[in-house]
């Protein structure tokens, strides 16, 4: 695997860390489904799913 | 517990349903082996590293079947799967290893050349992810894939892709396609290196004539032909005449001198082989079509392609009847036999002679009638792809 692809999956990483903190956080049920839906593909990628 | 608490357990619990649901199947299909049956004719089974170690390991160390004949004489190659979304490509492919017997010269079948491309679907379209023929015994599947490499097996692409030799500048996607990478490159990209794997099996195997199996819109105008180079067209215009006589309208194209990349542009020119794409036409792949469903892929119906088709906006002949999976793997069939015998008429002492079902016999007893049972023969014949 290359550098690059290395330091995407690590943005990736943080990203989901920041959407699933904000999830944690936010006491509005609608943001924290936008979250949840938000954080799935993240999800999927670091798994290397899709 | 609080109602806000409870409420996002609800909205974790949703998440991950979807999540498990919807990654599972997801992690299936790309895991996914499909089964190929060695038929009669088949007598050796390589791998691509064979002929380019290092791809040995990688996903596109895709199956090489070699078919054999009695007497000595030409070697045709057949590549499927090029484009891992044109299925009767690969469906054909499958039936010529399950079917086919060599009477003079060889036979090698790649059902899969771009095998990355087939484990995962295209983005944003709504693919299926399988599609199932009925046999006469059952059901087989078959993977649904993208046009290209998976990114997950290549990645990034460049903004711009620069085509190895010719430095043809292509859209940056390009460089994950299998047929704007030939002639490859040793030290490229995966999908480069299988296009130079390709190269390294036809300069060995000393192959004649190589005819890469794809399917294109009935919206776009190289459809329903063989595209061919100038030292081939001559074969490839009487096979389209002789076929055109008996059987369906074909018609040929040719390659274009100054678009690189594709098979019938750089084995031309990279090789002595004698390079044929032939393309059927697939009403899956067009864009204004109702949903991408199973039953598209294997009917090949769609009412917005009939009404387009009664406007006069398609390149090719569309009624009720659609364009269904027997007719395109039968045109497949006829055309890789008529260009066959086309060879061995201008090259008696390189005759390349195949019997193998053709485009009255699939139109007649459709596509599963020849798909053999993995479950009915000895596991050694049965290979995983």
């Amino acid at each position: 695997m290359s550098v690059i692809t290395l330091l995407y999956y690590a943005l990736v990483g943080y990203m989901a860390v920041l959407v699933i903190w904000n999830f944690m956080k936010t006491k509005n049920l609608e943001e924290a489904a936008l979250y949840a839906i938000v954080a799935l593909p993240l999800v999927l990628r670091i798994l290397r799913i899709k | 517990m609080s109602r806000h608490f409870i409420g996002k357990l609800i909205i974790i619990a949703l998440a991950l349903t979807v999540l498990v649901g919807g990654g599972s199947e997801l992690y299936a299909h790309r895991h996914f082996k499909e089964t190929i049956v060695k038929g009669p004719g088949v007598t050796r089974v390589a791998k691509l590293s064979d002929y380019f170690a290092p791809l040995k390991g990688t996903i596109n160390d895709t199956n090489v079947f070699i078919l054999e004949g009695s007497k000595p004489g030409g070697t045709v190659l057949v590549l499927g799967g090029s484009h891992p979304n044109e299925s009767s490509g690969i469906v054909a492919a499958v039936l010529l290893v399950e079917n086919a017997k060599v009477d003079a010269g060889r036979l090698i079948v790649i059902p899969h050349i771009n095998r990355s491309g087939s484990t995962g679907t295209q983005p944003s379209s709504g693919y299926p992810l399988y599609f199932h023929i009925k046999t006469d015994w059952g059901e087989r599947t078959f993977q649904m894939g993208d046009r290209v490499t998976n990114p997950l097996d290549q990645w990034p692409d460049p903004d711009v892709y620069v085509h190895y030799p010719s430095g043809q500048l292509l859209s940056y996607v390009e460089i994950r396609n299998v047929n704007r990478t030939w002639p490859g490159r040793a030290n490229g990209t995966l999908t480069e290196k299988t296009s130079y794997a390709a190269m390294r099996l036809i300069e060995q195997e000393k192959v004649d004539i190589v005819i890469d199996l794809h399917e294109a819109e009935l919206l776009y105008p190289v459809t329903n032909c063989i595209v061919a180079p100038t030292k081939d067209i001559t074969i490839a215009t009487m096979a389209c005449i002789n076929i055109s006589s008996e059987f369906f309208d074909i018609h040929t194209e040719p390659s274009p001198q100054n678009y690189h990349g594709l098979t019938h542009r750089e084995i031309a020119d990279h090789s002595s082989a004698y390079p044929f794409l032939l393309e059927a036409s697939g009403p899956f792949l067009d864009q204004p079509t109702g949903p991408k469903t199973e039953s598209l892929i294997i009917d090949g119906k769609d009412d917005f392609l009939l009404i387009a088709g009664k406007r006069g906006l398609l390149f090719t002949d569309y009624d009720e009847s659609g364009k269904p999976m027997k007719m395109r793997v039968g045109r497949h069939l006829t055309t890789i036999q008529a260009l066959c015998s086309e060879w061995s008429g201008e090259n008696p002492d390189r005759e390349i002679v195949i019997e193998s079902p053709g485009y009255e016999d699939l139109m007649e007893n459709d596509v599963g009638h020849y798909l053999l049972n993995p479950a009915a023969v000895d596991p050694e014949s049965v290979v995983l792809e």
